[in-house]
């Protein structure tokens, strides 16, 4: 099918889909009883005999909503019925059949209507929601929801009017950095790869996202997988890549689940494998699932795990885009970044800008969530705004800011804008956006520990400054905790950080010190006052 | 290209792409590596060998960091030496914290490291694991002692190419460990012992007792014809200690099995002939050599005529030429020959005739470039199993196409694309079947057949009745298998095909017609004379391409010179005397000469018919009817138990020479140890007899004076033109060098046949399937028996047998036999069992495997609690190449514990002699 004739079906098929429900259901939402609801509703839409759908839809991010239903009573009237549990179901039906709902209506005790990013302050309205514009509102399942709102333009653009190079230099030119945590120029390793003149040329899409406190990717995939295939299949043609790997973590069923019904609805109308939407162009796409572990977010282990190797990180050099996959040239880019790409490419020409981050918002705040936030932001603002602060009777003391691989943020440093590379030289980095609050009801000490003992569980074991050291942190930081050890304890901590730090083969181990580091400098007092037991 | 660098202030020179490490090394500045083998890439893990890089952030590893142009490296700032002290601080901390456990190694690399950085206390509590396996007995690993450096995990992984070993677990509870974490010696381990030379702190560490080497001495593996270097440690008291790999040797590029690494302490066992011995009243006495000698000589010259040799492949190339000069020149005889009678003369006779020239076509390295390979009639991983990790390469790493053609399962099918059955004895209509494939479908290389072959024509119309349906019928395969295989054979993935054989296609009635079947097919592919194709029939013993170079052959003079005027005349005049004219006897016609009592003294040389001659109990009839027999060698073994005079030979490890491998590459063997007792090189001895006996017969003895090997292998050379321009000073400077080599500046030849055939054009030569076999089964003894060899020991064992270790691994003879075979015998597995024949029987340990085709049994030829398969073998040979059919023979199996169902009568004479 070319596109032409997509887009006419799909916006055939939107104009006639109302009335109908979502339901947003994803990995997480499931766990506070979404699935219930979309149950419970579904009979009961049945049983009215009522022709309209409640389907499902990804959850847009409002954990503290969840459940979420969305009522789409028409073009442009759509509701937002947070806080949904089972017992809600008949008051969902009358609020949709009662056919009063304006914009002007309440659930709740609020106002129902569609919250509008960017508007205003708040959850919403400090976000830029441009990759989770959709998310939440359409059905992942549905090709044409998709192209309805504009899927698939910008691929077909790209084939039909772009040759490769002139994607790659555009993609640098707009200076599109890659959102895993390293942010490396993205159209640099695609050219990169080019250059080599070699095939078979790989792509991997990075989807393991192992580490605690993010879940970013999963989201995506779960709320709006077509579009992570647009933005593989842009770059895939970019690269010339002769096979495409999706490499999704393997708890996350539900956004893997959804990637591959996706793909076969792109196989069955022409959107994967050969001559996609009619061009020149085969996008050859397996998905692959992880075998569980941090370290499987490490590009040369998560290959070597492809290939059917142990998991473990190589040697660099070579880099993937000179010898990757099966010694070829490769290209590893995380699920965020292409998803930026069919928005990013869709205004041709337009200034380069440092674009937008999604961020995992957890621990001590009010409004914890998905948000998705223009580069430059505060953590602050992303805490206090947009995550509404502490509840009421706590406060702030830090946050944890790029997971076990970052660092300790304490209060008065908050005022860090987000950007690529560190936050803070002691640890903390954006990474791939998590962002977790803790107060005063935790020990920073032990937020510290419980940091080094992911690390130490999830050093992969091939590098002995990782494997060993990360142990010995802990094994200090537990005497240090227990009053153990006097102050000589900390300077050995410090010295493990700059071993393991300095010392470690691949990027988790060199980065695995961050929160004992960080810990040290910016919540001294607390480590101080723990020594002193002992002395 | 070469980079210029700085290290430590010191300018230095690294080649292009090299590692900083590799630039350290070569400076000679000390720098810790514990996870870095030198012949292996970066592993990257132990993080000991980091250095400053002037203008980079960090402390790079140097193992993985290439040099650049004006690099400034320190390897040795107050700033890098804390932190490797660091990441050696937490290394130690892996360890127990007394005195470790290993005194031979003392944690070898690792205990340098620690010391360079003065960490002799550990800063850390011991973290030490107690995981151990001491499964295998020629090793054992200790995880207290390990610091997951993975040189283990990579040296069987990727050296070897087996995976037997890996790194187990996550982070901190790793551990060395087997598939199922099962024991290793129940893994499919193959105890090379790659791991244990790999092991950086002796937590692999060899089941050896404590001893200083004093000497290392490099030479040449004794056992099969792959040719490994290997590296004698040795002591004060001449005894070989332990052994290392050679990383230099081209052949072997530092691997080595088992038996090479483990199995040479034979050379100091206290079974070794110490001085010779003289039959009296029929009981050895032990004399002196000038007794023995003096005896010995008269004895040759009384039967002066009715003499004939055997001369060893296991001996140098040096033995083997003093020997056959002796026989030729003292004696008058051609009648010298040699095991290869008994493994590749098929392969040899076929290869004269058809290219005129008898030898493995290419080099090991073709295996690794081939598009496809086929392995037929050969078990690599059990025989040569340094060749058969260039097998597994060639699949694993480089994707090639593997071909099995084998009755039996063997390890290579686990890594084949396609494994022909066939039924044993039908390998010529298989190859006629496949040929035709390739004539039908247009895969023949018309341009090779049209130029540098002939009788094509004849050769063709012989095919005509192969058809696949007739083919399938004959061997059993099923016919889009053959088609297949035919198809990738002409038409390799990529590069060429390469076609490796053993003795599965030779010890048949029919084995010239397999051989002669198989060149026709590289013939018609073109599959010979480039990079990753050619013929190569794997050889046996260390020596037995070396053995038939120096001219051990009735029907040859050294390098296969033919017994024409020309040369015969060329040898006259060197030698000073006149040679004899007439082809001697060949192996198989000396025991009917000796039978029928026309033969009356033999000279026996490191070989042992009374365990590698087929149908054992008319072997013996046979050699026990000569008026004299002479046997030297290292042990008393069958033969010799039944000699007149026993002479004590030097082993491999006492002396100097040559020994030319598969690949036809001469190497030196140089000598480690002082000659064990009173034992004498065999080339020594061979020339003081020879001399008695020119003394007697009033000849020049001086033909027979040479001091050292040296003067032996100059001589050799100079008469030999495939290797005149060889030296010993040669083979020191520049390792073994692949003849032909003609003159003193040609490099050698990895590649024959590049332009043309010794003989000119290759010849087609068309071959039939006869009767699969000369002895079907029938009734009584319903099944068929196939012979071969086994990993863990050699030939008839003799050897393997007296090294601990190989018999821990391998005790008893196993018979193979497949589960509904031992269902109708009412054999279980592991029960011991009695094959018989209408020859002899034996008795050994029921293995009930589907490895083995049903109607089949299979049991290695290794002798051992006395029972040998050929005691049940037939004597029927190969009317060309005069092999005998060790492969097929009729036998039954019963419990053993059942009553004998048939009484034992005289002996059938059922073998069948063929025209």
């Amino acid at each position: 099918m070319n596109y032409s004739e997509l887009k006419s079906k799909a916006d055939r098929e939107a104009r006639v889909r109302f009335p109908r429900a979502l339901v947003q259901l994803g990995g997480c939402t499931r766990t506070v009883g979404a699935g219930a609801v979309l149950q419970l509703l579904q009979a009961a839409v049945a049983k009215k005999g009522l022709m309209s759908p409640v389907l499902v839809a990804g959850c847009d991010g409002a954990c503290h909503d969840a459940p979420v239903v969305i009522i789409e009573m028409a073009e442009g009237l759509t509701f937002r019925l947070t806080h949904v549990g089972p017992a809600d179901v008949n008051e969902i039906l009358s609020f949709w059949l009662a056919g009063r709902a304006d914009s002007s209506s309440t659930w709740k005790g609020r106002p129902a209507a569609w919250p509008s990013a960017g508007e205003g302050s708040g959850f919403w309205g400090r976000q830029e929601r441009r990759v989770m514009r959709d998310i939440g509102y359409i059905d992942p399942h549905s090709l044409d929801d998709y192209v309805a709102r504009g899927g698939y333009a910008t691929l077909d653009n790209v084939l039909r009017s772009m040759t490769l190079d002139q994607v790659v230099d555009e993609v640098i030119r707009l200076e599109l950095r890659g959102r895993g945590g390293a942010y490396f120029p993205a159209g640099i390793k695609w050219r990169g790869a080019r250059a080599t003149g070699r095939s078979p040329r790989y792509l991997i899409v990075n989807a393991e996202e192992g580490e605690p406190g993010i879940y970013k990717d999963r989201h995506i995939m779960e709320g709006n997988p077509f579009m992570l295939l647009e933005g593989l299949a842009i770059a895939a043609y970019a690269i010339g890549a002769d096979k495409t790997y999706l490499y999704v973590n393997g708890e996350a069923n539900e956004a893997a689940g959804r990637v591959e019904d996706a793909l076969d609805v792109a196989r069955e109308l022409g959107l994967a494998g050969d001559n996609v939407l009619g061009a020149d162009f085969n996008l050859n796409i397996e998905v692959r699932r992880g075998g569980g572990g941090y370290v499987l977010g490490e590009e040369s282990a998560l290959m070597n795990s492809i290939e059917g190797q142990r998991n473990v990180p190589r040697t660099k050099p070579p880099f993937p885009v000179e010898s990757g996959l099966w010694g070829q040239p490769t290209v590893i880019n995380n699920v965020e970044t292409l998803c930026n790409l069919p928005t990013l490419l869709a205004n041709p020409g337009a200034d380069p800008s440092p674009g937008t981050k999604l961020i995992s918002l957890s621990g001590r705040v009010q409004r914890p969530g998905l948000v998705e936030v223009p580069m430059g932001t505060t953590v602050r603002e992303i805490v206090y705004g947009v995550g509404g602060g502490p509840p009421d009777g706590y406060d702030v003391i830090g946050v944890v800011a790029g997971g076990p691989s970052g660092g300790l943020l304490n209060e008065s440093m908050l005022d860090v804008a987000i950007g690529p590379g560190m936050l803070d030289p002691e640890g903390a980095v954006l990474g791939s956006g998590g962002i977790t609050v803790f107060d005063t009801s935790v020990s920073p000490v032990e937020v510290v520990r419980r940091l080094a003992r992911y690390n130490a569980a999830e050093s992969c074991s091939k590098c002995t400054p990782c494997r060993e050291g990360t142990k010995r942190m802990l094994d200090l930081l537990g005497a240090v905790q227990r009053g153990e050890e006097g102050r000589s304890g900390l300077e050995k901590l410090a010295y493990l950080n700059d071993v393991v730090g300095f010392g470690s083969l691949c990027g988790l181990g060199q980065m695995a010190p961050g929160p004992v580091r960080s810990g040290l400098a910016h919540f001294r007092e607390a480590f101080e006052e723990a020594v002193a037991n002992a002395e | 290209m070469t980079i210029k660098l700085t290290i430590d202030g010191m300018p230095v020179e690294a080649r292009e792409g090299s590692s900083i490490l590799e630039a350290i090394n070569a400076s000679g500045t000390y720098i810790p590596q514990l996870c870095k083998d030198p012949a292996m890439p970066a592993i990257g893990a132990c993080r000991t060998c980091l250095v400053q890089v002037e203008g980079r952030r960090g402390f790079p590893a140097s193992c993985h960091t290439p040099v650049s142009e004006n690099m400034v490296v320190n390897t040795n700032s107050p700033e890098v030496r804390r932190i490797r002290q660091g990441v050696l601080d937490l290394t130690l901390g892996m360890l127990p914290t007394e005195t470790p456990s290993q005194p031979l190694a003392e944690h070898k690399e690792l205990k340098t490291a620690s010391r360079f950085h003065d960490l002799l206390t550990p800063g850390y509590e011991t973290r030490a694991r107690d995981h151990s396996d001491s499964s295998n007995p020629f090793f054992s690993v200790e995880m207290d002692d390990c610091i997951l450096c993975g040189r283990c995990v990579e040296a069987c992984q990727d050296l070897q190419q087996i995976g037997a070993i890996a790194i187990l677990g996550r982070g901190q509870d790793a551990f060395i460990g087997t598939y199922g974490d099962e024991p290793i010696a129940e893994s499919i381990c193959t105890s090379c012992g790659s791991c244990v030379a790999a092991c950086p702190t002796g937590a692999i560490e060899p089941k050896l007792d404590p001893a200083n080497a004093v000497k290392q001495t490099s030479t040449v593996c004794p056992y099969c014809g792959v040719g490994c270097g290997i590296v004698l440690n040795t002591d004060s008291d001449g005894k070989v200690l332990w052994v290392d790999d050679d990383p230099e040797n081209q052949s072997s590029l530092g691997k080595l099995c088992v038996k090479g690494r483990f199995g040479v302490t034979f050379v100091n066992h206290g079974d070794r002939l110490t001085t010779p011995l003289i039959r009296k009243n029929g009981v050895f006495t032990e004399a002196s050599w000038d007794e023995a000698l003096d005896y010995t000589a008269d004895k040759l010259v009384e039967h002066r005529g009715a003499t004939a040799a055997l001369a060893s492949a296991k001996a140098t190339n040096e033995d083997g030429y003093v020997l056959q000069k002796f026989m030729r020149l003292a004696l008058g005889t051609n009648s010298i020959d040699h095991c290869t009678r008994l493994c590749h003369s098929p392969s040899v006779e076929a290869m004269l005739r058809s290219l005129g020239s008898g030898a493995t076509s290419n080099s090991y390295l073709d295996y690794e470039k081939a598009g496809c390979l086929i392995i037929a009639g050969c078990d690599p991983s059990a025989n040569h199993p340094v060749a058969a990790t260039r097998f597994r390469k060639a699949v694993d790493l480089y994707g090639a196409k593997l071909i099995v053609i084998n009755p039996k399962r063997i390890e290579l099918c686990d890594y084949a694309y396609l494994w022909l059955r066939e039924k044993p004895g039908t390998d010529v209509a298989l190859f006629n079947g496949m040929a035709k494939v390739i004539l039908d479908e247009g895969l023949a290389d018309e341009h090779f057949v049209a130029e540098r072959t002939e009788g094509f024509e004849e050769w063709k119309a012989s095919l005509a009745q192969y058809t696949p349906d007739f083919v399938e019928s004959i061997t059993g395969v099923p016919k889009e298998q053959m088609i297949e295989a035919a198809r990738i054979y002409a038409r390799p993935p990529f590069s060429g095909s390469c076609f490796v054989w053993g003795m599965g296609l030779t010890q048949h009635t029919n084995g010239t017609a397999n051989c002669h079947a198989v060149l026709n097919l590289a013939l018609v592919s073109g599959q010979m004379g480039g990079r990753g194709n050619g013929i190569s029939p794997l050889r046996g013993q260390n020596n037995v391409q070396g053995c038939g170079d120096a001219g051990c052959t009735p029907s040859n003079l050294p390098g296969y010179q033919d017994l024409d005027p020309e040369s015969l005349e060329k040898f006259a005049r060197a030698w000073g005397g006149r040679l004899p004219e007439e082809s001697g006897f060949v192996v198989t016609d000396m025991m009917r000469e000796a039978e029928e009592g026309r033969l009356e003294a033999m000279y026996v040389v490191g070989e042992n018919p009374l365990l590698s001659e087929p149908d054992l109990r008319h072997a013996r009839e046979a050699i026990e009817n000569l008026k004299f027999l002479v046997v030297q060698d290292i042990f008393l073994n069958e033969t010799a138990e039944i000699a007149d005079v026993v002479l004590p030979a030097t082993s491999f490890a006492e002396k100097d020479g040559t020994f030319t491998n598969s690949e036809r590459r001469v190497q030196r063997v140089r000598k480690a140890i002082e000659p064990v007792g009173q034992s004498r090189a065999d080339w020594d001895i061979t020339s003081d007899l020879a001399r008695r006996v020119c003394r007697r017969l009033g000849m020049d003895e001086s033909q027979f004076d040479y001091d050292h090997s040296k003067d032996i292998f100059d001589e050799m050379a100079g008469l030999t033109p495939i290797i005149a321009g060889i030296t010993y000073e040669r083979l020191d400077t520049e390792g073994g060098i692949q003849w032909p080599c003609p003159t003193p500046d040609h490099p050698g030849t990895p590649i024959l046949y590049e332009d043309s055939f010794p003989r000119g054009l290759g010849k087609f030569v068309p071959v039939e399937q006869t009767e699969p076999a000369a002895e079907l089964p029938n009734r009584r003894f319903p099944l068929i028996l196939n012979t071969g060899r086994m990993l863990y020991h050699w030939h008839g064992g003799t050897i393997t047998r007296r090294v601990e270790g190989l018999m821990a691994r391998a005790p008893e003879l196993e018979v193979s036999i497949h589960p509904k075979d031992a269902k109708r015998a009412g054999i279980s597995d592991k029960e011991e069992v009695r094959v018989e024949s209408r020859r002899g029987e034996l008795e050994g340990r029921a293995s009930v495997t589907e490895a083995v085709r049903e109607g089949e049994i299979f049991v290695p030829f290794v002798k051992l609690r006395e029972s040998a398969a050929n005691f049940l073998t037939n004597r029927a040979f190969d009317p060309s190449a005069k092999i005998p059919e060790y492969k097929v023979c009729a036998v039954r199996v019963e419990p053993k514990s059942s009553p004998r169902k048939v009484r034992k009568g005289p002996r059938a004479m059922t073998a069948v002699m063929r025209p």
